[in-house]
């Protein structure tokens, strides 16, 4: 009587044993990660309508953040640019390049253009711009090297554990509130931390690490 | 899915794909091989599919898009920018301006706030010099602005036309008043009116002199009146904070009538007091119904309605009689003195309570009498005679000529109809149909002429009228208006008209046939005129900012009352009867909330509870228990142990009758009954107030006696209902909830509250076992620890230095007018509910104002304190109001039971609800002691409040509130606070928002430097910033110089159910009681005290020291439990 089973079936059990702990490795490693807070997005790097480069805003020609983004020391929402700031100096500069033709359409018809929204906290969390610029935080703490990006993307985990990470010890970020847009800005870790104490110090930061600080 | 796919025609653009040369050509032979081979899968090729197989194939297309994940990844968001940025708005910033609301009484000065581009909430305008908070309604007007039921559209014939349609026809008809100088037409407008407005009318009425113009509005007396009485030819302005004795004749000043506000401001000036030497007013009230005034009374007198009058009469006949007054004034009193008796009719009706009242009246020096605004036109003249020879007029009140504007009343108008003599009519704002008396049967009497009108909704007058124009909301108008002094405000938009409506002035301007008809330039033309400022510009800038005119308050000149006219006058009087069971006396009173339903579809205010019978959402016959009794009906609002269940009565009045729910009111005047204007709206409501209360009291109200009537009678009704009423108990049992005494009392123990009452002073060193461990304390002892150990400090605790926010609500001067609870609705998204959730005691009002009725208690034979047991409601009980919101306990005791910390404390004394955490367990409103936490049972926000039960259990689908309201609805959403959802619990948080915000711009403002703490008064919380009577003090307690730390100190403060060990950062300022010594009614002791004293028979104020074995916890013997106490246990305890 010949065999039923070819002899290979007695790996069977363990190959399916094995197969499923890998596949139940991998389930749990991309659940961990991707569903975790860790992940939040970081990389995200969408598409946008115009090719808007930091890199050569920002970094090239220097200019101050501010410029575009002139209601972040004022408002809790730091603004995108209306096609008109672009517009100051785009119409002398590139006039005909095809790459702003959506900017100067927009400006001409009033037609808005659609950025696609890449930094987003949870509607149950209000964040505030304004007081984090004016106290002595960089947009590189949660944007990253922004101003080096020729396309904007999600560089930093924006999870509450990132949010508490400079709630509970400020003096590791904190600035000089004119240092906040020299997102160059470089310092060693002694001297950040001399420094950060004594603005924690004397400016009286008090990060507040209270639920009410961001959920209303 | 009826239609089958359409094969693609030839111009379809793309590759085609065939699998044989016979298909790609469509051969007839190609056909029938596929349909012979596959006959049913053809036929399923060529039918449009099934609903059973378009599940199957999308079910599986579920599956699979289930296996891409596409639903877990976030939706991509856009952000849009303007194309051509603007340099006055920051996307995030809110905006503030200065504008008034326009009501009948008076422009009400607001500043608005806007959330990029939407009005969401009112608050007083700090910087207007007659600043007095606001009212309730005023608070939810923002909603009426959002409000889906508003018209949308020029209506013609009821058919929807365009504006400029609309626009052709108000121009033609202005061509057609002009030709005919107004012959045939006739102008009905409401009772508001403004600087601009009157200007229009002016000039209409001289170029259309032979239209006849008419005023109606129906809680307004003059409405009713020619105008031409003694009495309504004055109107005053009452300057309460200098008046030491307030004597009230029918009016409820801090309540339903106009100016509540600034009278609630001045009048809480006598109140406040801090120390024993300070001086306090004393407020006597006569009247019917039991108003807010008269429950803030120091005496008041019962009296039924037609019998005011006669104290009236007879408040003079003793005040002349005791020489109160400047003897020149009157030579020869003796006939004046006979005629008053003749009025008064018996001397001994009122006895000593006005004998006293007038000796009181003549120690004092300042003293005010206010006739009601409802009361007749012999009660005004008289009161104005009194005033003026108590010395009071230029003082305590100044009058004003009341100018009618050329206006005359409805009634005229009606008969004008009836005849034939009008052929259009145009009514400006107003809806006569559903408030017009019942004797001018208007609804047909408009009929008989072609209607033009400029209205809110498509309501009751809407119906068959010619045309109909949408009335723009004052937050999307360009109008301007006079406050009650008569300063001259600004009303502007916030927001371009969300439809395509008219302001009252754009349409009055074209109707006059102007050149100018933009309402923005029609104001600045009235500006022009009135300011007389060289520099237009400039003033008329400063005037939006500020939102008024500096100065703009009318003179007033002495007005001189013609005292030589005063006996004849007095002779043309006549009185009337005292109401029998048979012939009961009705009086009429514009609901408490709605008004006379030109508010009534808003839901805040439909939930609002009344501040005296706390019932929401339904309108009730109201009268006493004796009465009840006598007329064979209940007498208290319950069958059995069921509460809140109100029987049904029919009333009758000359030739109409109307059935509604009997509400048993403590301190109503018997034989009298009480309607509430403002309900009963039917099919033409809206979907708020269609079908809420019983009866439309307009049905039952005559021309002749369009505020107290004589001769109703009263029949039982089988029907019963139960009534949704938010505190159906109304006594603290015994226990010093709110702590009341004297003012003579008070002068000798300052310190009342904390020394004689409450188990503080019954434990004089310290308590025996704390319930709850401070969080603080436990620091310091794990602090000491450590630091012994190894000499490090542990993390810091959650204790800020900079602030610790404190509130004080002082019981003195809060009258229970209710706006807290509205603004604090409007601030922080607080959900309505609906009638039958509040009928399980599920409102969600995060504020409530608890009031309780206090009568005298007597004690029986056996020593024990003799209780009533709800079968009589006290007749003449004392009231008194609690504002209660969550009190912030240092030692929270709803912290200690929540599972998942959704509850906490932060450093700065807040008792956090952290709502994304929250699970729904309930326990913390459990634990909670003053009930003050309120839980989202459904999506109120998401779901229709008629559909909550629904569920994809019962129902296909499940329902969701109308596309457009819910669109709306989002619009007055406050940005800063999140919208709850369905199982979430949720409370007051000191309005965390406004806190945040203030810390924010604090430290905009400090940059690098420690200036971080917040200065006093920069900031004040929604329940704070309305209040009028500036009841409520918010602030820092660790600035030694804030107001609260200062109200801290005030010997009246204490902490309601302190002995828990609460530690509430909340606190009461205990309530005094001003009343006379002399008068008869005038009790020893607060009745609310006398309970708590009795009960522990202890001697009240004299000699503290044995008070017996009580505990301040209830009494169990006579009562059910503690949460008989609980007005809003009902829910939670279960």
């Amino acid at each position: 009587m010949s065999d039923i089973f070819p002899k290979w079936t007695n790996k069977l059990p363990g190959i399916v044993l094995i197969g499923l702990l890998v596949l139940g490795g991998i389930v749990s490693l991309s659940v961990y990660y991707y569903f975790g807070p860790a992940y939040a997005r970081v990389g995200y790097k969408p598409v946008q309508p115009v090719s808007f480069s930091h890199s050569i805003h920002a970094d090239q020609l220097g200019l101050d953040c501010r410029y575009c983004h002139n209601g972040v020391e004022e408002s809790w929402f730091s603004n995108i640019p209306s096609s008109s700031t672009c517009m100051n100096c785009h119409n002398q500069i590139l006039v005909e390049d095809p790459k702003l033709e959506l900017v100067r359409e927009s400006y001409n018809e009033g037609t808005p253009i659609k950025w696609v929204q890449i930094h987003k906290t949870p509607d149950y969390v209000y964040f505030n711009h304004a007081v984090h610029v004016n106290r002595g935080v960089s947009c590189v703490h949660c944007h990253g090297e922004i101003h080096k990006m020729d396309e904007v993307y999600h560089a930093k985990s924006f999870s509450m554990g990132f949010c508490l990470e400079c709630h509970r010890a400020p003096e590791k970020k904190l600035r000089h509130p004119d240092d906040v847009y020299n997102l160059d800005l470089t310092k060693t870790k002694e001297q950040q931390l001399t420094d950060g104490t004594k603005f924690v110090h004397d400016w009286k930061v008090n990060s507040s690490q209270n639920c009410s600080a961001c959920h209303r | 899915m009826k239609n089958g796919h359409k094969a693609p025609t030839e111009n379809l653009s793309g590759p085609k794909y065939w699998r044989s040369l016979d298909h790609m050509v469509e051969t007839d032979e190609f056909k029938s091989w596929l349909n012979s081979e596959f006959p049913s899968a053809a036929k399923q090729v060529e039918d449009a599919p099934s609903r059973r197989h378009f599940m199957k194939i999308m079910s599986a297309g579920f599956v699979l898009a289930g296996f891409g994940m596409t639903g877990c990844r976030r939706p991509e968001e856009l952000l849009i920018p303007f194309s051509k940025g603007t340099d006055d708005y920051t996307h995030g910033v809110p905006e503030y301006f200065a504008t008034s609301r326009p009501t009948a009484g008076g422009a009400l000065p607001v500043l608005a706030k806007s959330a990029d581009g939407r009005p969401v909430k009112l608050d007083s305008n700090p910087d207007h010099p007659d600043n007095a908070g606001t009212s309730a309604t005023t608070q939810a007007s923002v909603l009426d602005l959002y409000d889906p039921d508003r018209q949308k559209k020029v209506l013609n014939k009821g058919e929807t036309v365009s504006k400029a349609e609309g626009i052709e026809k108000l121009k033609s008809e202005a061509q057609k008043l002009a030709s005919s100088k107004g012959e045939g037409y006739a102008f009905l407008f409401d009772g508001v009116d403004s600087p601009s407005r009157d200007r229009l009318v002016k000039a209409m009425q001289s170029k259309y002199p032979k239209a006849t113009w008419h005023q109606y509005n129906p809680s307004d007396l003059a409405s009713f009146a020619s105008g031409n009485e003694n009495g309504l030819k004055y109107q005053p302005l009452y300057k309460l904070d200098k008046a030491q004795r307030v004597i009230s004749i029918g009016s409820d000043f801090l309540g339903n009538e106009s100016n509540s506000e600034r009278h609630s401001r001045d009048f809480a000036k006598g109140r406040r007091i801090a120390s024993a030497t300070d001086e306090m007013n004393r407020l006597y009230v006569v009247e019917a119904q039991l108003s807010l005034t008269g429950s803030n009374a120091d005496h008041r007198l019962r009296l039924a309605p037609s019998q005011i009058e006669k104290f009236a009469y007879e408040l003079a006949f003793e005040l002349i009689t005791q020489k109160a007054y400047d003897e020149s004034l009157i030579s020869d009193s003796g006939p004046i003195l006979q005629e008053l008796r003749r009025l008064s009719g018996d001397e001994n009706k009122f006895g000593d309570w006005v004998k006293q009242c007038a000796a009181d009246i003549k120690a004092t020096g300042h003293s005010v009498i206010i006739p009601g605004e409802h009361q007749p036109a012999s009660v005004h003249y008289i009161c104005q005679v009194l005033n003026q020879i108590l010395g009071n007029v230029g003082d305590t009140v100044e009058y004003k000529a009341r100018d009618s504007k050329g206006f005359t009343p409805i009634n005229l108008l009606s008969n004008a109809l009836n005849n034939g003599s009008v052929s259009t009519l145009i009514i400006v704002g107003g809806n006569p149909v559903y408030n017009a008396p019942a004797d001018l049967n208007w609804k047909e009497a408009q009929k008989k002429a072609s209607v033009i009108r400029l209205n809110t909704s498509s309501d009751e007058s809407n119906q068959g009228v010619e045309w109909s124009f949408p009335k723009s909301h004052y937050l999307e108008s360009w109008g301007d208006g006079r406050t009650a002094d008569g300063t001259l405000v600004s009303v502007q938009p916030l927001i371009a008209p969300l439809f395509d409506s008219f302001t009252d002035l754009e349409f009055l301007a074209l109707l006059a046939g102007e050149a100018e008809t933009n309402p923005h330039k029609i104001v600045q033309e009235t500006f022009r005129g009135l300011s007389q400022s060289p520099n237009f510009e400039t003033s008329w800038r400063h005037f939006l900012h500020g939102g008024y005119l500096a100065d703009s308050y009318y003179r007033y000149s002495k007005p001189n009352f013609n005292l030589g006219g005063l006996l004849d006058q007095l002779k043309s009087y006549k009185t009337k009867g005292a109401p029998k069971s048979d012939a009961l006396d009705v009086v009429y009173l514009p609901d408490s909330k709605v008004g006379d339903g030109e508010q009534s579809n808003n839901g805040w205010l439909q939930e609002l509870p009344d501040p005296i019978t706390k019932i929401t959402w339904d309108n009730v016959i109201l009268m006493s228990a004796a009465t009840a009794k006598s007329l064979g009906l209940p007498s208290s609002n319950r069958d059995g142990n069921k509460y809140n269940i109100a029987k049904f009565a029919t009333v009758k009045l000359g030739d109409n009758s109307i059935s509604g729910p009997v509400w048993v009111q403590s301190g109503f005047a018997d034989n009298t009954i009480g309607l509430i204007m403002g309900y009963g709206k039917k099919e033409f409501g809206g979907r708020i107030d269609s079908g809420v209360g019983e009866y439309n009291a307009s049905e039952l109200r005559y021309f002749n006696s369009p505020f107290v009537a004589q001769g109703a009678t009263v029949s039982s009704n089988p029907r019963t209902e139960e009534i949704a009423c938010t505190q159906d108990h109304g006594s603290m049992e015994g226990r010093p909830i709110i702590r009341e005494a004297n003012l003579d009392q008070f002068r000798k123990h300052p310190d009342f509250a904390n020394s004689t009452m409450g188990v503080a002073s019954h434990f004089p060193h310290e308590l025996p076992a704390k319930v709850y461990n401070h969080p603080y304390e436990n620091y310091e002892k794990k602090r000491k620890a450590q630091e012994e150990k190894d000499g490090k400090t542990p993390r810091p605790i959650i204790k800020s230095t900079v602030h610790q926010w404190a509130m004080t609500i002082d019981l003195n001067t809060c009258t229970g007018c209710n706006a807290c609870v509205v603004s604090c609705q409007a601030e922080n998204n607080i959900p309505i509910v609906g009638k039958d959730q509040v009928r399980r005691g599920r409102e969600m009002h995060w504020i409530r104002i608890d009031r309780y009725f206090s009568a005298p208690v007597t004690k029986t034979e056996s020593g024990k304190v003799s209780r009533r047991k709800d079968e009589e409601l006290p007749s003449d009980p004392q009231v008194s109001v609690q504002p209660m919101a969550c009190v912030q306990c240092e030692n929270a005791p709803c912290e200690s039971v929540c599972p998942v910390n959704a509850t906490v404390h932060d450093e700065e004394g807040l008792n956090l609800m952290v709502y994304n955490r929250c699970v729904g367990t309930r326990y913390c409103s459990n634990n909670c002691p003053y009930k003050v936490r309120r839980f989202n049972f459904f999506d109120y926000n998401l779901r229709p409040l008629k559909d909550l039960y629904d569920s994809p259990l019962t129902l296909d689908k499940l329902p969701r509130r109308p596309e457009d309201e819910f669109e709306l609805m989002k619009l007055v959403r406050n940005p800063d606070v999140s919208v709850r959802m369905r199982g979430v619990m949720e409370k007051c948080t000191y309005c965390v928002q406004r806190i945040e915000s203030a810390k924010i711009a604090q430290k905009i403002k400090a940059g690098a430097s420690g200036d971080v703490q917040v200065p006093d008064g920069s900031f004040q919380t929604a329940c704070q910033d309305v209040c009028s009577s500036n009841a409520i003090v918010f602030g820092n307690k660790l600035d030694p110089n804030s107001a609260v730390s200062q109200t801290i100190k005030n010997p009246r403060n204490y902490t309601v159910l302190g002995y828990l060990e609460t530690l509430p950062r909340t606190t009461h300022l205990a309530k005094v009681r001003n009343p006379n010594p002399q008068m008869p009614d005038a009790p020893e002791i607060p009745y609310t005290t006398q309970e708590y004293f009795k009960k522990s028979e202890g001697d009240p104020f004299e000699g503290h020291g044995h008070h017996g074995d009580h505990d301040d916890h209830g009494d169990g013997d006579t009562h059910k439990n503690d949460g008989s106490h609980d007005t809003h246990g009902k829910e939670q305890a279960h």
